[in-house]
């Protein structure tokens, strides 16, 4: 009987080791803060990620919505950039990909946003839309669909509408344009987590749902520079899982912010991010969700 | 003692089915987490997000990048009052934004405040002319938030934002 136990110890030892090594966070992606819509750049920048073999989510933050003549953003650049233009640069990342990787490797690429600014609205996210479905139609005419796909994203933080009504309508518009998923890389600000108790800057917990979970489209890949906002996401899934119908938060991945911050030691690294909010969400049976991309975002193009 | 050890042997059967629950980690989420989906729904919206495009043939690869991405493109210059920073909002209040360029390179000062302790700030933007390379460092240069008022040869006048008087801060922009 000794023999059976000490065997099923040193099996379940393993098994536990295989278990960790099964959740070690995955390699980054890098994801960008967009000052051009140059085409060749962003060729270039598919290309290396090809070269590399990566494979996950790539978001290209092109700023917040704006108008001029037409829908489009305002870049990191300081100009205007149509939306005409942004599928363009993003047609060229999608080149850069197809050719430099070889047969294996898998891009979600997501042209990203805002909920910043007096121009989100629904208008705003019916044009994003239009233009994620311009993308997917590139993949589908230009024959990379075996490893591409498009996406629509945006970084929606609370503190930057706090009545809620210009985000919801942006997202409302998306989803009556298309049915591509639309990642909420933003944050749950002023969200309830341990020991604080918030009401997400007016959002309250069914707001910030909505926008990231809750619509047809949603799905969140969030932002985890530290621990409180990992907690945030956690009280999210619970209120989730326990509150409204479809149950807990399906992460598909988290976003960091360590290439780019200039904050030191005070945000963190991939691994970092990805690890916290995949053990906050594990230890609890109603969130327990294994989340499978990580991606870094940063200043350089 | 049988008690003990079966005991055991049930608390370790229980440990490896929760071991080979986790290794299946490679798997689509709701498979390793059947019980968590009591409606279904998470695995409906799982099974929509890795939808494919349909392509009618796989296009020919040709490597390699390409060189010329043509002139460097302009970079706007002066205060703007609008416009986010490419920041969390959840960590720094941005009130406004100083482009410029400095020794060859791009420069975007963002002033405003750290929203924890309410500390002024600038975080100073450099980025090569190609826009390949950039690097970035947050200063604290005021108790409260901070604007910046005007800028001129290499230096800025930044203005207290919130308290009974405001101060006027000259800021020499860092090399």
């Amino acid at each position: 009987m000794q023999r059976a136990f000490l065997a099923l110890a040193a099996m379940c030892a393993l098994a536990a080791a295989a278990q960790m090594s099964a959740q070690a966070a995955p390699a980054a992606t890098t994801s960008r803060y967009m000052a051009t819509t140059n085409r060749t750049t962003l060729y270039n920048e598919g290309c290396s990620m090809g070269t590399a073999g990566l494979s996950g989510i790539v978001i290209l933050d092109f700023g917040e919505p704006y108008y001029s003549g037409g829908e489009g953003t305002w870049t990191y650049g300081n100009a205007f950039a149509s939306d005409s233009s942004i599928v363009n640069a993003a047609e060229g990342f999608l080149d850069g990909f197809w050719n430099c990787s070889g047969s294996s490797p898998q891009l979600r690429l997501a042209i990203g946003t805002s909920n910043y600014g007096s121009h989100t609205g629904n208008s705003a996210g019916q044009a994003w839309g239009n233009a994620v479905n311009q993308l997917n139609s590139y993949i589908s005419s230009k024959g990379y669909g075996s490893q591409e796909y498009a996406r629509g994203a945006i970084d929606a933080e609370p503190g930057w509408d706090t009545e809620f009504s210009r985000t919801s309508g942006w997202v409302d518009g998306y989803n009556a344009t298309t049915t591509t998923p639309l990642y909420d890389y933003g944050s749950a600000d002023a969200c309830p987590y341990s020991g604080y108790s918030g009401n997400c800057d007016g959002w309250g917990q069914h707001g910030l749902w909505y926008v990231s979970w809750g619509n047809s489209d949603g799905y969140p890949v969030p932002e985890i520079y530290q621990w409180s906002m990992a907690d945030q996401w956690y009280y999210e899934s619970v209120y989730s899982s326990t509150s409204e119908s479809n149950g807990r938060l399906g992460f598909l991945g988290t976003m960091t912010q360590y290439a780019a911050c200039g904050c030191g030691s005070s945000t963190y690294s991939p691994a970092t991010g990805f690890n916290t909010l995949q053990n906050l969400i594990n230890g609890d049976s109603r969130t327990s969700y294994t989340m499978s991309y990580s991606t870094d975002i940063t200043w350089a193009n | 003692m049988r008690k003990i050890v079966g005991f055991c042997i049930i608390a370790l059967a229980a440990t490896l089915a929760g071991c080979s629950h986790g290794a299946n980690a490679g798997l689509p989420a709701s498979s390793n987490n059947p019980g968590a989906d009591t409606t279904g729904a998470l695995h409906q919206k799982e099974l929509l997000e890795a939808q494919r495009v349909p392509s009618t043939f796989v296009a020919t690869k040709h490597p390699g990048y390409r060189a010329d991405a043509g002139a460097p493109q302009a970079w706007a210059s002066g205060i703007q009052e609008a416009g986010q920073a490419p920041v969390p909002g959840g960590m720094f209040d941005i009130i406004n934004q100083y482009n410029t360029t400095q020794n060859g390179q791009y420069v975007t000062v963002y002033a405003g405040s750290r929203k924890d302790t309410g500390e002024g700030i600038l975080l100073v933007v450099r980025r090569s002319t190609d826009l390949h390379t950039a690097n970035a460092r947050t200063y604290t240069v005021a108790q409260g938030a901070v604007r910046i008022q005007s800028a001129g040869n290499g230096q800025l006048q930044l203005q207290t934002v919130g308290g009974a008087h405001a101060e006027t801060i000259p800021f020499r922009m860092p090399l």
